[in-house]
């Protein structure tokens, strides 16, 4: 008789018995450009505002691209390339940092007094860039066998430095991409370069023009061909808002699309899948107030037309603009300048604001600011 | 007291057991928490899982209260079973583990056999009583990666009562219900918001929640067709839990002493169909081939074509009003309401899943048999191809299985009956293969999935 009232006994106790905690799944795939969401407290430095990770009132950095450092998957020492204004016009800074946020030279960078001045690398001076009060724009750097190759924009179209120590620069004489008369969706200079090297080894160039994107294709980065299929990408269709259900709002990227970040990569299943972060604006370019979010679009293969996300994948309703990305084995960041309200909300300032995906995890403890740029 | 007496007097002490094990489980029940069925992946009782689950027309213990119902008027007399399981996962996408929960908890039940009107009667209960979790809701994205039929379906206490007759020797009948919860609560947040003094903000928070009991049925045939040969049909009912969770915000918003700027009013309603279980026939035949050997087939067919995946279907109204005379920057849009959530199509079809198994008495001595089983079951994924948004991932399952058994005969005065001990190990493979995407632009993109699950145990029956 002492079994069942045995069992009797266990069945009672077992009822109490209480969960454990479960936690989320771990290691999910994702093609790792989002959604990201703001850094937050703790994952910058007790200094720092959030979610900017490199910021100065005066020489308001913007604009930004960053270059991993090192073949380690696990690094995140970066160096990052910037426009700052400095004497009276835009040139290209360049930062680092050993933890992908903590840049030498951000105003929480400060330890000894005033914060450090990056380098300025490089400056307008050519003819087709506007002379020494010419203004550089939209920097694209990538490593190319030991070399910093950096693509910027300026008056005349997109040009090319190249770097062996990535903060010497000496420049090509002429653009690379200069305006197509014969191209009437460009109704503006080519401008915000981003490049990249395919696994075949050939060049690609996404760039704005007008309110799309386009490419151009090169076999060694310095003659560049424009693709038939231009433009690559356009703006969204335009909706009525009053033939959307309630709680559905019109694409977020119906009045333009500029600044890719092209960012390629190899599937699981062997496929070239071709990443673009881009700004999405709600309205044509010279609208008095239109909103701007970062998309995300791709296709699979070397060629042809893009298809993107409909829903951003970051968004902070700070006018934020001109993505850059960097992924390594943790996670990946994406860049962008944003309105800095954090002096007056009335002036707004831009600043270069991060978000981390996956947006369920947290970022470690940051690293110190590096002791030079 | 004569040997009819004595009987008697057994009877009417197992019919009290039988009545003290099931208390506990009346109260749980009484109590309405939620349960849920784990048996589909990882069988139930150590000797039918080690032959692949193909017991349907071969199965006379606790277990018949899943396997099936019509089996328990075969009980030689009162059974108590427990045992104990446990199911790891090593399930990974992309190469890096999933982090599945193991499934693991104590299996038991007791047979309590009679007779009405002359004829065999039987009822029994059958309990799987997790040592983690009652059991765990968990709703979803439906663009998030997760395996679909093991990451928290399986999470579930399970408890079925059935009771089954034999009209005439070659036919036994039987049914049941089994239980389950459905859950419905409420969470209502009020007070004031300063955004100042975030210290100073009070919100009053309040929860109702009801937990009701769901039941679905389940029935059962065999029929002997020969000495040697059984068959079987058994029939499971569908259900799914019902979680249905709504959430009111109304808070005055602040800034110190100046008094609400605005009140925010957010109210959310989510109606989610968790742990799904579709209805299931089972055809199902035992041949006992010599004295000793014994092989057995069960074809289930699987309903997955009905299946309601538990996505969260989210409603949400939010009004929060600017203060007067206030704009917003350029550029600068106030928060909307949300669209309500589109749940997009799963792919999912009906399946059939062979079960074999084979048992061998390979020993026999006067006080004790030894008892050798194997067995397979082959789950062809019901789950389509999951090219698109969502990522129900799934994948054809193999599960190879064994057990041991020993039989001691007549142990004792106290034990006029029978002990058994089994043992099973169940070793599942899913095959890695890849998922593709259509969508170029995609946000989880391809990936590969596969693994395996070990899933061992023993049971402990003794017969009276």
């Amino acid at each position: 008789m002492r079994i069942p009232r045995s069992l009797v006994l266990c069945l009672c106790l077992s009822c109490g018995t209480l969960d454990t905690p479960g936690g989320e799944p771990a290691g999910l795939p994702s093609s790792g450009v989002g959604p990201f969401r703001p850094l937050e407290d703790g994952e910058l430095t007790p200094e720092a505002l959030v979610p900017y990770v490199f910021s100065n009132q005066t020489a308001d950095y913007r604009e930004p691209c960053v270059v991993g450092t090192s073949s380690d998957p696990t690094s995140t020492a970066v160096w990052m390339y910037a426009v700052g204004h400095v004497g009276g016009v835009d040139v290209l800074v360049r930062t680092r940092a050993d933890d992908a946020r903590s840049f030498y030279g951000d105003e929480a960078d400060n330890s000894g007094g005033a914060p450090p001045t990056p380098p300025v690398v490089l400056q307008a001076s050519l003819p087709w860039e506007g002379g020494a009060t010419g203004n550089l724009a939209g920097p694209s750097a990538l490593m190319v066998s030991g070399q910093v190759w950096l693509y910027y924009a300026a008056q005349g179209g997109i040009g090319l430095a190249q770097s062996n120590d990535g903060l010497t620069f000496s420049r090509q004489s002429a653009p690379v991409l200069t305006p197509d008369p014969s191209a009437t969706w460009e109704t503006t200079v080519p401008h915000a370069p981003s490049v990249a090297v395919f696994p075949d080894g050939s060049w690609h160039m996404m760039y704005g023009a007008g309110v799309s994107i386009g490419e151009a294709t090169s076999s060694d980065g310095l003659v560049w061909t424009r693709v038939a299929e231009n433009p690559i990408f356009s703006p969204s269709p335009t909706v009525d808002p009053s033939t959307l259900p309630t709680g559905v709002v019109p694409p977020f990227d119906e009045g333009q699309v500029d600044d890719p970040a092209l960012i390629p990569q190899t599937t699981v299943d062997g496929r070239l899948q071709v990443r673009v972060l881009y700004t999405g604006y709600g309205a044509p370019p010279g609208s008095k107030a239109r909103a701007s979010a970062i998309g995300f679009a791709a296709r699979f293969g070397d060629s042809g037309h893009l298809v993107s996300q409909p829903d951003p994948v970051y968004t902070a309703s700070l006018h934020e603009n001109a993505p850059a990305f960097f992924e390594w084995s943790g996670g990946s960041l994406v860049y962008v300048s944003e309105d800095n309200a954090s002096i007056s909300a009335a002036m707004p300032f831009p600043s270069i604001a991060a978000g981390y995906a996956p947006a369920t995890n947290t970022l470690p403890a940051p690293s110190p600011f590096p002791p030079g740029p | 007291m004569s040997l009819t007496g004595r009987r008697e007097g057994g009877k009417r002490r197992a019919w009290i057991l039988f009545v003290s094990s099931c208390l506990p489980v009346s109260i749980l029940l009484s109590s309405e928490d939620a349960r849920a069925n784990p048996l589909d992946a990882f069988g139930f009782g150590s000797r039918e899982t080690a032959m692949g689950g193909a017991v349907a027309a071969d199965v006379s213990d606790f277990s018949a209260g899943y396997y099936n119902p019509a089996g328990l008027a075969k009980a030689r007399g009162f059974e108590l079973s427990i045992g104990y399981f446990r199911a790891d996962h090593s399930l990974s996408m992309n190469g890096m583990n999933s982090g599945v929960d193991p499934v693991k908890g104590i299996v038991g039940g007791a047979v309590v056999p009679g007779k009405i009107y002359g004829l065999p009667f039987a009822v029994g209960v059958g309990l799987n009583l997790p040592d983690d979790r009652l059991t765990r809701v968990r709703a979803l994205a439906q663009d998030q990666p997760r395996w679909e039929l093991y990451d928290n379906r399986n999470q579930r206490l399970w408890f079925g009562v059935n009771a089954a007759i034999s009209p005439f020797p070659w036919l036994q009948i039987g049914g049941g219900v089994t239980f389950m919860a459905a859950t419905l609560a409420t969470l209502d947040i009020s007070g004031h918001i300063d955004l100042i003094e975030p210290t100073d903000s009070s919100l009053r928070h309040q929860v109702q929640a009801d937990l009701k009991s769901v039941t679905y049925p389940d029935f059962g045939a065999r029929v002997e067709v020969t000495k040697s040969f059984a068959l079987a049909l058994v029939y499971r009912g569908q259900f799914g839990l019902d979680l249905n969770v709504a959430a009111n915000v109304k808070a005055g918003v602040g800034a110190g002493a100046a008094g609400d700027l605005t009140t925010l009013a957010l109210a959310l309603h989510d109606d989610t169909i968790d742990s799904f279980l579709p209805q299931q026939v089972v055809l199902g035949g035992s041949w006992k081939l010599t004295d000793d050997l014994r092989t057995n087939l069960d074809v289930t067919w699987v309903n997955w074509g009905a299946y309601v995946p538990p996505v969260s279907k989210l409603e949400t109204q939010l009004s929060a009003p600017l203060p007067p005379g206030t704009t917003l920057p350029g550029g600068v849009m106030a928060p909307t309401t949300p669209a309500p959530t589109v749940i997009l199509p799963i792919s999912i079809h009906d399946t059939f899943v062979p079960h074999v198994g084979v048992e061998w008495r390979a020993l026999t001595r006067p006080t004790w048999e030894g008892f050798v089983r194997g067995g397979y079951e082959y789950d062809r994924s019901p789950i389509g191809a999951q090219t698109g948004a969502t990522n129900y991932v799934d994948r054809d399952r193999h599960a190879f299985s064994a057990g041991l058994g020993v039989r001691l005969l007549a142990p004792g005065k106290v034990l006029p009956g029978d002990v058994r001990f089994d043992v099973h190990g169940q070793l599942s493979v899913l095959p890695t293969e890849t998922t593709t995407k259509t969508d170029p632009s995609d946000l989880v993109g391809d990936y590969t999935a596969g693994g395996h699950i070990w899933n061992v145990g023993l049971m402990a029956t003794v017969g009276f």
